[in-house]
């Protein structure tokens, strides 16, 4: 080693800080930490935030209306129109995720009645393993089937299975 | 006799300069660059304004698998990949590898489009719908829920306004929830100095900048964070694994994100002033938040040597919920090493997988 570890290198830029650091390092920091956690600090604080925010908020609102009056110029959107429309499209998929969830709602209900029609046929038959694996399939595609008969897209069938359940419900 | 601090010989003073060289430019490149983090595995399952949910390829088969998926939620102001910082100090790939179905769900920036957002938005617009999607996609109908720091509180409110949507486990880390003692932190302190007005910061920003907190959570051991840190990495230049670790925290450290206006009003409002939540007062879209509700399993774990959120914060939740079944896990280490620092594979994660475990089948 060229040098011994309680002398600092006087090439090393952090040498003196390392130094420093070693031999009151805990006490420094405790001394910052009550500094920063002291009521005196913490009005300080304030205080500077206070004049900074208060001092930038006139400058704010000239910056603002000056982009304002030049958006409006040369007819572009204002941060007001975009902010709007980003949250108009929040609320859409807001919505969406509820037509998700019902969609879902939808599907399992569907699952679970065809689950129940199997399990009906299968009382009144009794079927080998095979047969059993090879109905629950047929079913399956049963449903898939009497969906993909209205032709529509994948929504129209939300559409048509909602209103189904809808008559159901009444 | 005193030695000298220059180098002897002519040879040791080249090799001296070219060690501090070398050093220069690898302190350089981690204070500089972004490290590679969050390399785990995973897919978007579901979306929300600029949230994301997702979750992790699952390593382990289906059958060894824990029946009950494990939902991750984060705070607002930092990015969620200190939950997967890097490979062999990621607690997602940890839990992953012990079999877990993991979800994570990641706030996103907010733009100034999002400053009305509040916690009743976070809770019953965002983890409402995904813990939905959580189940959907798990074909579970219960969760376990892990809430870090502000996640916790939402978690929290999350599991008193709903629990019996199939929330079995709650974990809380450092978690701020009780507020009552006016002295325990500098955060404390200074928001309850009554020249502090939020409000007017809120008026001129929107959202709080995350440069302004990060100032904040640094500002309360600022030795350790402003110098400390630095020279720490300079001491151990020479050490790979120590460098890369530091770049990799520092990359998260670095990667700040707003909080927004309404959410901050409402922390330092209704919560760091009036403490309304552990006292039962606090209404989220009409309904009061009564933590007495809270029937899940219960695991509290505090970082004994926590600043941001001293361990006094998050104790006496254990005395407010209903939960029978609760435990409160004191860990050696600070609000994130606790979690994200060297230590967490041997001092947190084995405890909150064992704990899990035993409640997630």
């Amino acid at each position: 080693m060229s040098t011994q570890p309680d002398i600092p290198n006087t090439l090393d830029p952090f040498g003196t800080l390392r130094a420093l650091r070693d031999t009151n390092l805990e006490s420094w920091s405790k001394m910052m930490i009550d500094l920063v956690n002291s009521d005196e600090y913490s009005q300080a604080t304030a205080q500077w935030l206070d004049t900074y925010v208060t001092m930038s908020q006139p400058l704010q609102r000239i910056i603002d209306m000056t982009m304002t009056q030049v958006l409006t110029g040369l007819h572009m959107p204002l941060r007001t129109d975009v902010t709007s429309l980003a949250e108009r499209l929040t609320n859409l998929e807001i919505r969406l995720d509820d037509q998700d969830a019902k969609l879902d709602d939808i599907l399992s209900a569907l699952q679970a009645l065809s689950a129940a029609n199997h399990a009906e046929d299968a009382s009144i038959v009794t079927p080998t393993r095979s047969d059993n694996g090879a109905r629950a399939t047929r079913a399956t595609h049963s449903v898939s089937a009497k969906d993909n008969d209205t032709g529509v897209s994948h929504t129209s069938q939300t559409g048509s299975a909602q209103k189904k359940a809808k008559e159901r419900d009444h | 006799m005193a030695s000298s601090p220059f180098p002897k010989t002519p040879d040791a003073l080249q090799s001296e300069l070219k060690q501090i060289e070398e050093n220069s430019r690898t302190l350089l490149r981690v204070s500089t660059t972004r490290a590679t983090v969050a390399q785990t595995p995973k897919q978007v399952i579901w979306t929300l304004n600029k949230a994301k949910l997702y979750r992790y390829i699952p390593v382990v088969p289906a059958e060894q698998r824990h029946k009950i998926p494990l939902f991750l939620v984060f705070a607002l102001m930092n990015k969620p990949y200190i939950l997967d910082l890097r490979p062999g100090n990621s607690f997602i790939e940890y839990m992953v590898n012990k079999g877990y179905d993991v979800y994570l769900l990641d706030w996103g920036t907010p733009g100034i489009e999002d400053k009305e957002l509040k916690f009743d938005d976070y809770v019953l617009d965002y983890i409402t719908r995904a813990v939905r999607k959580v189940k959907a996609v798990s074909g579970s109908d219960e969760l376990s829920m892990l809430g870090w720091c502000i996640g916790a509180i939402l978690s929290t409110i999350y599991a008193a306004l709903r629990p019996d949507d199939g929330l079995k486990n709650l974990i809380l880390l450092t978690a701020p929830l009780d507020f009552s003692d006016k002295t325990a932190g500098g955060f404390v302190r200074w928001v309850n100095d009554q020249g502090f007005d939020p409000e007017k910061i809120v008026t001129a920003f929107g959202n709080v900048p995350g440069e302004m907190i990060d100032y904040g959570a640094k500002a309360l051991k600022p030795v350790e964070n402003y110098i400390g840190s630095y020279l720490m990495l300079w001491d151990n230049l020479d050490n790979p694994r120590v460098v890369e670790s530091w770049h990799a925290m520092n990359t998260w450290v670095t990667d700040l994100i707003p909080m927004t206006g309404a959410t901050y009003l409402q922390l330092i409002q209704e919560l760091y002033r009036e403490n309304r939540l552990i006292q039962g007062t606090m209404v989220i879209r009409g309904e009061q938040v009564d933590l007495s509700r809270i029937r899940a399993n219960l695991l509290d774990v505090i970082a004994e040597s926590d600043h941001i959120s001293p361990p006094c914060q998050s104790e006496s939740i254990m005395t407010r919920v209903g939960s029978q079944d609760q435990l409160l896990l004191k860990v050696k280490g600070g609000h994130i090493g606790m979690m994200a620092g060297s230590g967490a594979l041997k001092r947190t994660w084995p405890h909150i997988d064992a704990w899990l475990a035993a409640r997630s089948d």
